[in-house]
C-alpha cells in the first residue's frame, strides 16, 4: 500500500492487519490515519522522550543511589570511628569517675577522721575544763612542777591557803614564794626521795602564808614517771591541817585535864582510906575496918572506871596510835597471865598455855595487846567459877595469829551476844554474879582490834562457858598516827 | 644512927601532901613539902635532899619547868601525877625523871616501895 505520508510501522501493521495490502484509502481516512499516524508518532516521540528521561532519570537515580550509598558508607564510618572515639571515651571517663569515687570516699573518710578528732579534742576541752574546775574547787593546794622544780600550774586553792595567787607561783622555784621555815635538812631528805628515788614523799610541815602567818600542812610529792621511767613532773599536794591539830590539840588537853580532875579526890580518898586501914592514924575496930575496906573497894573500881573512860575517849576521839614493834608475843601473854595470878588464884583457877609454835614475833604495840590480852583473861577469870581451868592458846597459821581464851564460866545468854561488844554493856547474869565490871573492857578491846587490822569474836552459851578469839594477820598490827597514846 | 633520908614533895594539893608526907615520915624520911615550883628550885638550893617527889600539874612554875631546870641533877626524880596519857611519861622520863607514878593508880605502900628502890 502506499500512502502519500509516513505512516507509524505500529499504525501500518495495525491497519494491513485489519484492512490487508489492498484497500483504496479515501482522502478522508488518508488525512484521518496521517493524524493517527503523528500521534503515533507523537506518542513515539514522547516515549523515546520518556524513556530517555526515564533513563536519565535512572541513572541519576542510580548516580545519587551510589552517592547516597558512598555517603552512607562513609557516615556508616564515621559512625563507626564516633563509636569506636565515644567507647573509648567513656572508658576514660569510667576510669575517672573511678579515680573522682576514690578520691571522694577518701576525701569522706578523712572528714569523718576530723570528725572523730574534733569531737576527741572537743571532749578533751571538756574535761580539762572540768578537771581545771574540779582541781579549782579542791580544798587541798594542788601544784605541778618540772623535774627541775620550777612550778609549772597552781590550782587556785593555793592563794586560799598561802596568800600568794597561782599566777604569782608559776615561773618561781616550788617553795619561792611561801619562804619555807623547815630546816635543810628536811628539803635535801624531800628531793632525795622524789628525785633520787622517785618515790612519793609525805610529810607534815610549817609552812608561811604570805601574811607570815605559820601554819601546819600534810604534804604529799608524786613524781610522775614517762613509760621510760623518766620524772616528766612533780605534782604536789598540799593540805592545811592546822585547824585540825588545833582540834586535835584541844581534844588531848580536854582527856589529860578530865583525867586529872576525876584522879585527884579518887587518889585522895584512896590513900586516907588506905592511912586508915593501915592503923598508921589510930587504932580501928573491927567494924570500922569493914566500912574502910568497902569505902577503898568502891574508889578502887572508880579508878577503874575512870582509866577505861579515858581509854575510851582517847578512842573515840580517834586521837590514840598504834605504834607497832616487834614483840614476843608468848612472853607477852605470859606475864599478863602472871599479872592475873592474884585475881586467879583468889578463885582457885588454873590458867593453862598452849602454843603451836616456840616463839612468836609479830608487830604489835605492846601496851594495846596487854590491854586487849588482860581485859579478855579478866573476864573469863572474872566470869569463872571457883576450882575451874582457862584455856590459853596460841594458833599461828601460814597467814594469822590466833589467840583463845576459853572458860566454863558463866557464858553469855544468846539474846545478849550481839551487845557485848557495846559500850557500857553488861550482860544480865554478869551483873548479878559479878558486882563489877565497866561494860567497857570488851568494847576497848574491839575498838583497839578494828583499828589496829585484827579481829575479835566469841563462842559462848550460858551455863556452859565462852571462848573469846583475837588474831591479827601475820604482818602485824597497822600503825595508826595520832596524837596521844592509850594508858 | 643513919641519918634519915631527905625528900622533897612538891604536890598542891593539900590533902595529898598531908596524907604523903605523913606516910613517908612514918616510914622513916625526913620530908619536906613545898606547893609550887619556885619553891622547889629554892629549896634544892637550900639543903642536899636525896629524893623529889614531884607533881606536875602546880600553879607558878609547873613541874614541867622544874625537871628542865633541874636536868643533868644529881637529884632523883620520881613524878607523881595524875596525867598519866604515855607522851607525859616519856616526856617526864626524857627530862630526867627515874620513875612516873600515877596517884590514883599507886596506894601510899607502892609510893614508899618505889622510894626505898630508888634509894637502895
Amino acid at each position: 500500500m502506499r500512502f502519500n505520508f509516513f505512516m507509524h510501522s505500529i499504525l501500518q501493521r495495525q491497519f494491513k492487519r485489519v484492512f490487508g495490502e489492498n484497500v483504496t484509502i479515501p482522502p478522508a481516512l488518508s488525512f484521518f490515519l496521517e493524524l493517527v499516524s503523528h500521534t503515533y508518532e507523537g506518542f513515539d516521540e514522547d516515549r523515546v522522550l520518556l524513556d530517555r528521561s526515564l533513563e536519565i532519570s535512572s541513572k541519576e537515580y542510580l548516580e545519587n543511589n551510589r552517592r547516597l550509598e558512598e555517603t552512607r558508607q562513609k557516615v556508616e564510618e564515621q559512625a563507626k570511628n564516633l563509636a569506636l572515639q565515644v567507647a573509648a571515651r567513656t572508658k576514660e571517663l569510667d576510669a575517672r569517675v573511678s579515680d573522682l569515687e576514690d578520691v571522694r570516699r577518701a576525701m569522706t573518710n578523712l572528714l569523718e577522721d576530723l570528725e572523730l578528732e574534733k569531737k576527741r579534742s572537743d571532749k578533751l576541752a571538756k574535761d580539762l575544763i572540768k578537771f581545771k574546775l574540779a582541781l579549782d574547787n579542791a580544798s587541798d593546794m594542788v601544784i605541778i612542777t618540772d623535774p627541775e622544780g620550777t612550778v609549772i600550774y597552781g590550782n587556785r586553792t593555793v592563794e586560799k591557803i598561802t596568800g600568794y595567787k597561782a599566777e604569782e607561783a608559776v615561773g618561781k622555784k616550788s617553795g619561792a614564794l611561801w619562804k619555807l621555815p623547815m630546816p635543810l635538812e628536811f628539803y635535801r631528805n624531800m628531793w632525795d626521795v622524789i628525785k633520787n628515788r622517785k618515790e612519793v614523799f609525805t610529810s607534815e610541815i610549817q609552812n608561811k602564808r604570805k601574811s607570815g602567818e605559820l601554819y601546819t600542812a600534810n604534804i604529799s610529792i608524786s613524781p610522775v614517771l614517762s613509760k621510760e621511767g623518766e620524772i616528766e613532773f612533780f605534782v604536789g599536794i598540799e593540805r592545811d591541817i592546822t585547824k585540825e591539830k588545833e582540834i586535835d590539840k584541844a581534844k588531848t588537853e580536854f582527856i589529860s585535864l578530865a583525867s586529872h580532875q576525876l584522879r585527884t579526890p579518887l587518889s585522895t580518898v584512896n590513900w586516907y582510906t588506905e592511912s586508915l586501914l593501915s592503923g598508921e592514924s589510930g587504932n580501928v575496930t573491927g567494924p570500922q575496918r569493914q566500912f574502910l575496906e568497902q569505902i577503898y573497894s568502891s574508889s578502887q573500881r572508880m579508878v577503874t572506871l575512870v582509866n577505861s573512860l579515858l581509854n575510851v575517849s582517847r578512842i573515840e576521839m580517834g586521837t590514840f596510835i598504834v605504834e607497832p614493834k616487834e614483840t614476843d608475843l608468848l612472853k607477852l601473854l605470859g606475864s599478863e597471865i602472871t599479872g592475873l595470878s592474884v585475881e586467879s588464884n583468889a578463885k582457885n583457877i588454873k590458867l593453862l598455855f598452849n602454843s603451836n609454835v616456840p616463839s612468836l614475833k609479830i608487830q604489835v604495840d605492846s601496851k594495846l595487846m596487854q590491854m586487849v590480852l588482860q581485859n579478855v583473861i579478866a573476864n573469863a577469870i572474872k566470869y569463872s567459877l571457883n576450882n575451874s581451868t582457862i584455856v590459853i592458846n596460841v594458833i599461828q597459821t601460814a597467814q594469822s595469829v590466833t589467840i583463845s581464851v576459853a572458860d566454863s564460866g558463866i557464858g553469855i545468854p544468846a539474846k545478849d551476844q550481839n551487845q557485848v561488844f557495846s559500850k557500857l554493856f553488861r550482860a544480865d547474869n554478869a551483873k548479878e554474879k559479878v558486882l563489877e565490871g565497866t561494860g567497857l573492857g570488851l568494847y576497848l578491846v574491839k575498838m583497839i582490834m578494828d583499828e589496829s587490822g585484827g579481829k575479835v569474836w566469841f563462842k559462848s552459851e550460858e551455863g556452859k562457858g565462852t571462848i573469846f578469839y583475837i588474831s591479827l594477820p601475820l604482818s602485824g598490827m597497822i600503825q595508826k598516827e595520832g596524837t596521844r597514846e592509850l594508858s | 644512927m643513919d641519918t634519915k633520908k631527905k625528900i622533897l614533895i612538891a604536890e598542891d594539893e593539900k590533902p595529898i601532901s598531908n596524907v604523903l608526907g605523913l606516910k613517908l615520915t612514918n616510914a622513916g624520911f625526913e620530908v619536906t613539902i613545898v606547893d609550887n615550883g619556885e619553891k622547889v628550885l629554892a629549896e634544892v638550893i637550900k639543903q642536899k635532899f636525896d629524893l623529889l617527889l614531884l607533881d606536875l600539874l602546880m600553879p607558878g612554875t609547873d613541874g614541867w619547868s622544874v625537871l628542865e631546870k633541874l636536868k643533868g641533877s644529881n637529884l632523883k626524880i620520881i613524878v607523881t601525877s595524875n596525867l598519866g596519857q604515855e607522851e607525859d611519861v616519856k616526856k617526864a622520863k626524857a627530862l630526867g625523871a627515874q620513875d612516873f607514878l600515877i596517884k590514883s593508880d599507886v596506894p601510899l605502900e607502892g609510893i614508899v616501895r618505889r622510894v626505898n628502890a630508888l634509894l637502895a
